[in-house]
């Protein structure tokens, strides 16, 4: 407790409270004790009622003074304690003076090092608040690929730099080019949708690989036509086709039984030995010695390729699916599927397999 | 602190001018506050009096403290056990 003296005195608790409360003293942490009571006193009000107490014949003592002009008088003399204090105020002074860390917000697709690199470039941290100019910072890092603006603050040791990047650029079409749009496919349209130009074509009209869809000349009355980009979109139904020849042989590579054998300490080694076709497997063990080395087995299987038999009334879905899977990995993109269909046709050795997709896709891609 | 105990006097149906003078306040058995007492009675761990308007409140309990003492307010921290008031009506 700062600024309340201790008092101890011969007399009974009740008396103490009852007398100084009467006075307007109030008091704090009274308790009996040997001979008497003791009890704090705000120090304003120490000497009235240490006067009142000698008054009534009662014997006080003071067992702490805890004042504030005591505490300065008792560690007035201690230098070190002074000093302690001066060296950690010009501490703080200057360190509340110094920018010691950066911040980057605002950053989406920049890299933040990069605008590390620009504010780096002007000042080598820390540095005194006064010393930067943040106009120059902002500079620095607007002059970089892909800022828009930005923004520096300085609160406390941090300096907060507010990066705004540029949105992304959107591609203008070229408006001057007046070649139609023609058909990528044979199909049938499904939907069509014109921005510009003329739609040449409907729904449900078939459509040969080349013909226009929408045509670049614009009706402005019955004799004036003008010029203008043809922009739209225009699905349609595909049908693409694809024919394979199936062999009733296959090759497949098969280890002939021969094999090498190559201990090292390497994981991966090159291979010098008289199989020109082979497959390798590695093995790890460690030399039972004092210090356990890690060694490697390298073991060489000899390979060579085959032909095989190969029954395609047993394999018929995984080949067929095999092969519809290859068609659809080139389908162009956003393509949909509608159905798909396949025919087997036997040959006197080989067998042919055509394979349909219908799809509805964009004509014009 | 005094619409508190305002609304208390509304809800137990006492009338407010009749009921002002005595606030006593219990913190969960181990601090007492009492406002407006008139003076220390009795002094002991054990037991702390009180005169409050013309009665002696006692509060009973274990290592019982006078915190802090002024004209008009107690503070009480302890163990608190009972609360008796004795006197006349």
């Amino acid at each position: 407790m700062i600024d309340y003296l201790e008092i101890k005195t011969d007399a009974d608790c009740l008396f103490v409270v009852n007398l100084l409360n009467y006075a307007g003293i109030p008091l704090r942490k009274v308790r009996p004790c040997e001979g008497g009571c003791r009890m704090w006193i705000p120090s304003e009000d120490g000497k009235k009622a240490l006067a009142l107490l000698a008054d009534n014949g009662k014997v006080t003592v003071v067992c702490k003074d805890k004042t504030v002009k005591k505490y300065l008088r008792r560690n007035f003399l201690r230098f070190g304690l002074w000093a302690g204090l001066v060296f950690a105020v010009i501490l703080l002074v200057f360190y509340s003076a110094q920018v010691t860390r950066i911040e980057i917000n605002g950053l989406q697709n920049l890299a933040e090092t990069d605008i590390l690199q620009a504010v780096n470039a002007l000042y080598e941290f820390p540095v005194a608040k006064k010393d930067i100019e943040r106009k120059e910072i902002v500079k620095a890092v607007t002059t970089l690929d892909g800022v828009a603006s930005c923004a520096a603050e300085i609160k406390g040791n941090t300096l907060i730099v507010t990066v705004y990047e540029e949105l992304e650029k959107v591609p203008v079409p070229d408006k001057t080019d007046f070649t139609d749009i023609v058909s990528s496919y044979d199909a049938v349209v499904t939907r069509i949708i014109v921005y510009s130009g003329t739609g040449l074509v409907k729904k449900g009209d078939t459509v040969r690989k080349g013909q226009t869809l929408i045509s670049s000349d614009v009706k402005l009355d019955e004799t004036l036509i003008a010029k203008e980009k043809p922009l739209g979109d225009i699905y349609g139904r595909v049908w693409i086709t694809k024919t394979v020849v199936i062999s009733e042989t296959v090759l497949v590579r098969k280890r002939t039984g021969r094999t090498e054998t190559r201990v090292s300490f390497q994981k991966e080694i090159e291979y010098k030995g008289e199989f020109a076709d082979y497959d390798e497997e590695v093995s790890e063990f460690f030399l039972p010695s004092v210090v356990p080395l890690k060694m490697y087995v390298h073991t060489y299987y000899e390979t060579a390729t085959v032909e095989e038999e190969r029954d395609f009334s047993e394999n018929e879905e995984a080949i067929v699916g095999e092969y519809f899977a290859e068609m659809e990995s080139s389908f162009p993109a956003g393509s949909v599927a509608l159905d798909k269909w396949y025919d087997v046709k036997r040959l006197d050795k080989n067998l042919t397999l055509e394979l349909y997709y219908e799809i509805e896709t964009k004509l014009n891609s | 602190m005094n619409g508190f105990y305002n609304e208390m006097l509304m809800r137990m149906g006492l009338p407010a001018d009749q009921t002002v003078g005595v606030k006593i306040t219990v913190c969960d058995l181990c601090g007492v506050l009492v406002e407006g007492h008139k003076g220390l009675l009795g002094c002991s761990a054990e037991e702390i009096s009180l005169r409050v308007k013309k009665k002696k409140l006692v509060i009973r309990g274990k290592n019982l403290l006078l915190l802090e003492i002024t004209p008009d307010e107690a503070y009480i921290k302890g163990k608190i056990f009972a609360f008796e008031v004795e006197g006349d009506d």
